[in-house]
């Protein structure tokens, strides 16, 4: 049983915090480098990790993206720019060569600091005497497509103990090994394809993509994976460690695929069914 | 008084960046706005520098290495041209030099109104929006569905 949890307080000073319950709720990365921090002889290769599981299974969402320019402005200062979601390629479709799959979400234009500055990166917004006439073609116009890729888990993918980096207490820091699967590189290729068909027939031009993306969809999931089975998997079906039956674990860690879909709102499905779980076990929460 | 940016960047460095600035968005009659030298402008650029001054100190270095001397003194032929290489390199120090003046510039007033923009957030006035063509997703309603339920 865990009988609380040991912090830095704000002045660098260590304090102990008794509980009765500890909760751990870090996410895909801050949740396997606490416990594979806190070793103990019972614990030698972390706690919570008789699976040998915490920390492996580390899964994101490689997004795809793919936009291009129509004519007509698209009012994009005046409404929020993700506008329409299709599942139509979530679900496996053995006629493709991968499994799972993706959603796509629309955007229709972004506002004109964001098109500048993305314009500027991509080359296509020209620095000097032609900047204002090609930014007033761009502005406003861009209409995109990214597909939300449901990364699989893979035990290679993971987060590790750095060896040598440690935060300003000496606490070592995580280490992420991840390559982007064959499986979740087709799922994006066959975004990006479909993508652009449906952009040339809405009639965009100049058309780009960027796949992976770099600044989004490295949601962190999947390194404290729930199941029934013990030696298979790091929490049970309710978010209960296997082993520490006073110890739960309520973030995105817990995921087992990443789903193709942003991951907030089942992080806070799981967090309200994880509280009931415990609120109707109270009487025998640690059996 | 001066901003913390302000007060770290030398008096050369700001001269040059300023020199940068209108070289990379410059005043046009055409389109009735400011380049990204004026002053209101600039002073917004040097105000917002924040974690991207030490690699817009960086950026200027550069640019001044490839112009050989300092930027603004550089005839315009050797600016156009030292700028045209240090874009084509790329990095985080190209990345910070056009973010710190494009942000800025696409934020004023003046600007933002030469685009048809309005001049303001859309929070907390909010915009009305005419009602587009609900008919179109007719097909997509009729459609079967496409996903499994939960057991």
């Amino acid at each position: 049983m865990a009988s609380g949890a040991i912090y830095y307080d704000a002045d660098g000073k260590e304090q102990v915090q008794p509980a009765e319950v500890v909760i751990v709720a870090c996410n895909g990365v801050g949740t396997p480098r606490m416990l594979l921090n806190s070793v103990s002889g019972r614990f030698p290769n972390g706690l919570a990790n008789s699976s040998g599981l915490v920390g492996k299974n580390l899964m994101f969402h490689p997004y795809s993206q793919v936009f291009g320019y129509v004519e007509e402005p698209l009012d994009s200062n005046r409404a929020p720019p993700l506008c329409l979601w299709s599942m139509e390629f979530y679900e496996t479709d053995p006629k493709r060569d991968f499994v799972r799959g993706y959603s796509y979400q629309f955007s229709r234009g972004i506002g004109p600091i964001t098109e500048a500055i993305l314009s500027d990166a991509d080359g296509r917004l020209p620095w000097g005497e032609d900047h204002h006439r090609i930014f007033r073609k761009l502005v406003g116009r861009r209409i995109g497509l990214s597909a939300i890729c449901e990364d699989l888990p893979e035990e290679h993918n993971r987060v590790t103990l750095d060896p040598v980096l440690k935060d300003g207490h000496g606490i070592p820091a995580p280490r992420i090994d991840y390559t982007i699967s064959e499986n979740s590189r087709r799922m994006m290729d066959h975004g990006t394809a479909r993508a652009k068909e449906v952009l040339e027939a809405a009639g965009a031009t100049n058309i780009g993509v960027h796949s992976p993306i770099v600044n989004g969809g490295w949601h962190l999931l999947g390194t404290a994976r729930m199941g029934t089975d013990p030696e298979r998997s790091v929490v049970n079906e309710w978010g209960r460690s296997h082993d520490v039956k006073n110890l739960f674990i309520v973030d995105g860690s817990i995921f087992v695929t990443s789903g193709g879909v942003n991951p907030t709102c089942t992080i806070q499905a799981l967090a309200l069914y994880i509280a009931d779980a415990m609120k109707q076990r109270l009487a025998t929460l640690f059996d | 008084m001066q901003s913390d940016s302000e007060a770290s960047l030398s008096a050369a460095e700001l001269r040059d960046l300023q020199c940068i600035a209108g070289m990379i968005i410059p005043a046009s009659t055409e389109f009735g706005v400011p380049g990204a030298d004026d002053p209101i402008i600039f002073a917004d650029i040097m105000r917002s520098l924040g974690r991207d001054r030490r690699d817009v100190q960086a950026a200027i270095s550069s640019l001044c290495a490839l112009a050989g001397g300092a930027f603004t003194d550089q005839d315009a032929s050797r600016r156009y041209a030292a700028a045209g290489s240090f874009r084509a390199r790329g990095g985080p120090q190209v990345t910070a030099l056009s973010r710190a003046i494009l942000q800025c510039y696409y934020r004023d007033d003046r600007v933002v109104l030469s685009l048809g923009l309005e001049a303001r957030p859309p929070f907390p006035k909010g915009h009305t929006l005419e009602q587009g063509d609900w008919s179109l997703l007719d097909p997509v309603r009729a459609r079967p569905k496409l996903w499994r339920d939960a057991p």
